[in-house]
């Protein structure tokens, strides 16, 4: 059966990105929508299927096909569906913009299923570049923030190939395999130099300071939906990456990697909770708190146990949903040009549901019981604790009660005051939410399957 | 069976949040049949309890979490003494609460907070416990701002947050680290295991988080600020049910702290908590805010006998002062509906103008001073039989007894003096009250009486051995109750008010040392106010400046020299230097 796994999903990534082509000639959007919503969803299925078989192998020679990689293609395809809705309703040119998710696409599960540095490398390419088109489409006052991502984007790459190249000497072939050691070259540097620039590399996109400094402006100017991208796609995908490199190529370096990501953790929580509390505008807000929650993700591979690994890639998921479920409403009320705080006053008056859902969505950031972000926190905690880092998990703890300020501002405004004039939510911002709603609640009261997934996942990927 | 305590409330929360919106007056009802549903069932638990129960939340690694609940004698005792106050605290607010718009909103707040209490009260483990915890901090913190557009609820809100979640921090960290060291969250599992420098570590943060919910020295300034919150909420949460969940968790755990050594702690701060508790309600004139220092008197003593080791001197304590304090805070209410919502308690007269009331609070008053053979003076004898071979101890319980005494009819007697120019208008008020708020007042006035058969029965119900405290025990704390209400007369019904704080303001300032406690708090969070504020400067680039830079360059038509206004360069500069203080710090 491992066989066709690989082939329905190069498939349905093939007629993907061919139908998204297509799109921009016949222009028949809704058409499009629905094609690009079935084959994801063919995608999901086969994905959910891998992880159910629970087999590992390789496909086509550059495929990884085992519970790892197929939980994140299952984890990607759906995002993407959720972000298409969203573009569809709100991109000025969707049939453009389609394209270049395709692109952009190939890298994200490129990267899932990886199994070698190459394919991380032009993974990290293939996706981050169109992303900057993407921003671009939408008008003028969006080229500032693509350019920003674009230039640094290519110095990142620039930063990952050089990193590539410096474990070449090691293993010619790239493999995402353990490092045999160079009788050539006495000492370990050339190695640990390697795993620093990979670290900095990939934390450009997985958003740890100092290397994150550009996400509130271009999180802020690029538009709704590709916010949701970035902040529930792409920097899932950098996560992953980490993962295959620091797990299974630079595995015999635990300890370095370690503690360089304990500090980047440290001032990334703190980075992204103090800073948002000063916000005023609520997707500069979001955007924050998306980089203290990777300062939270990160916690989990800095305790570089499997039960570590499990809580991180737990976290990725369930973020994921709850931060694309909050660009969404973020998204549809710019569009009504409700921008800043105190714009969110008497939401709950005008759109209960809306108003419920963001409450929800800031309820699981925070990571307060009975929401998915509770367990998710809890296990990363956990796992912190146990390998005795009391201080590091100290610190977690204060920052995500720091960041219960700023949320709560937002929740109090939302039900501040009584608006009479009622507000009307598009059907896709409402299905979008309403989906990701569902995986916060479900996974928060029922977190067992996800938890198992995480769990055959980080088995797969932790070494011995 | 026990699952169905938690349900009611949160059902009606549900029909409250959907259906309501359209008959508000139908909310109140609602939530009232909730309770009496559940305390239906607490009942059959009290008749019958069933054995614990456990059932797997999710397991991850080799940690089980799950969601367990006990019907323990004292677990019930709790449980019982929410499920009674619930319907009673309904029916007074159904009452109380006037304006149609805020009650679906009220009521919805009111039933999550119970089932959060009634979950608390039957937990089984750190995880449950924790849960509930979190919710009852979050439904503080929202019913404690329900008025929001009063002048100074929202801060309050804000304080008493800050202060729980300060709490919760603690109270995370503990169950973490018992969950690193023993690989279980259970109570039973942890109460039977050896110590361990952890398990230590875990007490003292669970002791301090217990603090900050049960508003002891030095987290107790947020509870005076809580009584911003409507009536029915201060005899709720702020006094009957949820700032003793520090105490009752800490009464749960007690062994383990009588094997860290850590009684002490709790004793002195009890004893610190009590004096502060005296000293404020003695000075203050705000009607809700003496009966809130008087709450956290009576939790310092809950502490105090704990810390003297003594559970069913905690428990008998426990359990008569939820009676007599929401009584209070209901009469409270009552009196201040009849006075025009007015605070302060020399602009409040005519008390004696409704008999019925001012027996009923007569009965709580004199409850609360410890006079027989009311259930307070049981409460107040448990404790003073245990503190009788601590002599420093015992004095101070004693000076607290004459301070009780004194400021509790200082409140009385104030606040019934007569009014000679608008005696019908009050007569009128106080006619005028509702029968849904006077009801529950009779009751608990009842409850009051009737609670003293606790000394009876309370020792044998928790099947504990060191119960037996005798009545003699009580009587001199009594005395000392009799010289301080006798002091109130003399002071404040015969007019020899002094006027402290005209005549001797650095005394006043002392006594009066909520202003104090205050300021400390004011400037440690100014400290870190200004932190947040330099991390503005991080954030260098702010929405304004981007639109203005945007809209600016779209006008001039180049678009290239956007990326050129020095952000960009910043955000590559934080990328290099990042990366090469990386390198350096590693491979140097």
């Amino acid at each position: 059966m491992i066989p066709y796994i690989g082939y329905i999903i190069a498939g349905a990534l093939f007629l993907f990105v061919a139908t998204d082509i297509l799109a921009v000639w016949h222009k028949k959007l809704k058409l499009q929508l629905i094609v690009s919503t079935a084959l994801l969803g063919l995608l999901a299925l086969t994905a959910l299927y891998g992880i159910m078989s629970g087999q590992s192998s390789v496909a086509l020679g550059i495929f990884n096909i085992n519970p790892f990689s197929m939980l994140f293609v299952l984890l990607f395809s759906l995002s993407l569906m959720l972000v298409n809705f969203l573009a569809y309703e709100y991109s000025n040119d969707y049939a453009a913009f389609l394209m270049l998710l395709g692109f952009a696409s190939i890298g994200m599960f490129a990267i899932a299923m990886a199994n070698s540095l190459v394919t991380i490398l032009l993974g990290i390419e293939l996706m981050t570049v169109p992303t900057a088109f993407m921003i671009m489409l939408n008008g003028k006052q969006f080229v500032e923030s693509a350019i920003k991502l674009f230039i640094l984007a290519a110095i990142a790459i620039s930063v990952l190939s050089f990193a590539v190249a410096l474990v070449f000497p090691y293993d010619p072939s790239l493999a995402l395999a353990s490092l045999a050691t160079n009788p050539g070259i006495s000492g370990t540097y050339i190695l640990v130099l390697a795993l620093l620039l990979f670290i900095t590399a990939l934390s450009f996109d997985a958003s740890l300071f100092p290397f994150n400094l550009w996400i509130p402006d271009v999180y802020t100017g690029a538009p709704g939906y590709v916010t949701a991208l970035l902040a529930g796609i792409n920097k899932k995908v950098a996560f992953v990456a980490l993962f295959e490199v620091l797990l299974l190529v630079m595995f015999p370096l635990a300890g370095y990697y370690s503690s360089a990501l304990q500090a980047l953790a440290i001032m990334t929580m703190f980075f992204g909770n103090i800073v948002a509390l000063v916000q005023n505008n609520v997707k500069r807000l979001f955007a924050y708190s998306s980089i203290a929650q990777a300062g939270y993700i990160t916690l989990g591979i800095v305790s570089v146990t499997q039960y570590g690994i499990e809580a991180s890639i737990f976290q990725i998921i369930v973020h994921s949903f709850m931060i694309i479920g909050s660009f969404a409403i973020v998204l549809w009320l710019e569009s009504k040009n409700i921008r800043t705080i105190t714009d969110y006053n008497g939401l709950g008056s005008r759109n209960a549901f809306a108003a419920f859902a963001l409450t929800i969505f800031m309820i699981s950031l925070i990571g307060i019981p009975p929401t998915a972000g509770f367990v998710g926190k809890f296990l990363l905690f956990t796992s912190t604790i146990n390998v005795g880092l009391l201080a590091l998990t100290i610190i977690a703890v204060i920052n995500s009660f720091i960041s219960v300020y700023y949320y709560a501002k937002v929740i109090m405004s939302m039900y501040a005051k009584k608006d009479r004039s009622a507000m009307k939510a598009t059907w896709s911002i409402n299905a979008v939410v309403l989906v990701c709603l569902a995986v916060v609640i479900v996974f928060g009261i029922f977190p067992q399957p996800l938890i198992s997934m995480a769990s055959a996942a980080a088995t797969a990927i932790f070494p011995i | 069976m026990i699952e169905l305590l938690v349900v009611f409330p949160l059902v009606a929360a549900a029909i409250l949040s959907l259906l309501l919106k359209r008959s508000p007056k139908a909310a109140g009802y609602i939530a009232l049949l909730a309770a009496l549903a559940t305390l239906a069932i607490a009942l059959s638990i009290f008749i019958s309890p069933g054995a614990p129960q456990s059932f797997q939340w999710f397991t991850a690694g080799n940690l089980l979490f799950s969601i367990s609940t006990t019907a323990a004698p004292i677990n019930i005792l709790l449980l019982m003494l929410v499920s009674v106050i619930t319907p009673l605290i309904f029916l007074y607010s159904i009452g109380f609460m006037r304006v149609p718009s805020e009650q679906a909103r009220f009521y919805f707040e009111m039933c999550v907070f119970a089932a959060a209490m009634v979950l608390f009260s039957i937990s089984a483990n750190f995880i449950t416990m924790f849960i509930a915890w979190e919710m009852l901090g979050i439904t503080s913190y929202m019913l404690i701002g329900f008025w929001y557009r009063k002048e100074h609820a929202p801060t309050a809100a804000r304080k008493a947050i800050t202060t729980i979640l300060i709490g919760d921090i603690l109270m995370l960290m503990g169950i973490l680290l018992i969950g690193a060291a023993y690989g279980t969250f259970e109570f039973s599992a942890v109460l039977s295991a050896p110590g361990s420098p952890a398990l230590d570590l875990a007490l003292i943060l669970i002791l301090l988080a217990a603090f900050t919910k049960s508003a002891q020295f030095p987290f107790h300034e947020w509870l005076s600020d809580a009584m911003e919150g409507p009536t029915p909420v201060s005899a709720f949460l702020h006094s009957s049910t949820m700032v003793k969940a520090g105490v009752f968790l800490i009464a749960v755990l007690l062994p383990l702290y009588e094997a860290a050594h850590l009684l002490p702690v709790i004793l002195v701060i009890g004893l610190v908590s009590a004096l502060i508790g005296v000293s404020n309600a003695l000075t203050d004139r705000h009607i809700k805010k003496i009966l809130a220092y008087s709450t956290i008197e009576d939790l310092g003593l809950m502490f105090v006998a704990l810390g003297l080791g003594s559970l069913p001197a905690a428990i008998a304590l426990f359990f008569v002062q939820t009676f007599y304090k929401a009584l209070l805070f209901m009469g409270a209410g009552a009196i201040m509906r009849a006075n025009d919502e007015k605070e302060d308690i020399y602009k409040i007269y005519g008390a004696t103008l409704s008999r019925p009331l001012i027996a009923a609070m007569a009965i709580g008053a004199l409850s609360i001073a410890g006079i027989f053979p009311l259930s307070g003076f049981f409460g107040k004898a448990m404790l003073e039989g245990a503190a009788m071979q601590n002599i420093l101890v015992y004095t101070i319980i004693f000076a607290v007894e004459l301070g009780t005494g004194l400021y509790m009819f200082r409140w009385m007697f104030t606040v019934s003096r007569k009014s000679y120019e608008q005696t019908s208008t009050l007569k009128l008020n106080y006619g005028s009250i509702p029968k849904s708020m006077m009801v529950p007042i009779y009751v608990l006035a009842a409850a009051v009486l009737v609670a003293s058969i606790a000394y009876l029965y309370l020792p044998t119900y928790l099947q504990s051995s060191s119960g037996g405290a005798s009545i003699s025990d009580g009587l001199i704390g009594m005395f000392a109750s009799i010289i301080g209400i006798a002091l109130a007369y003399r002071i404040y019904l015969q007019g020899h008010r002094v006027h402290l704080e005209s005549t001797s303001p650095g005394m006043f300032a002392v006594v009066h040392n909520s202003t104090l406690v205050n300021s400390v708090y004011l400037k440690i969070t100014r400290t870190f106010s200004y932190a947040a504020g330099l991390a503005m400067y991080i954030d260098f680039a702010f929405d304004k400046m981007t639109y203005g830079f945007a809209q600016a360059l779209i006008s001039s038509g180049n678009i290239i020299r956007k990326v050129e206004n020095g952000q960009t360069n910043m955000y590559v500069l934080g990328f290099v230097v990042g990366m090469v203080v990386l390198v350096l710090a590693f491979i140097l």
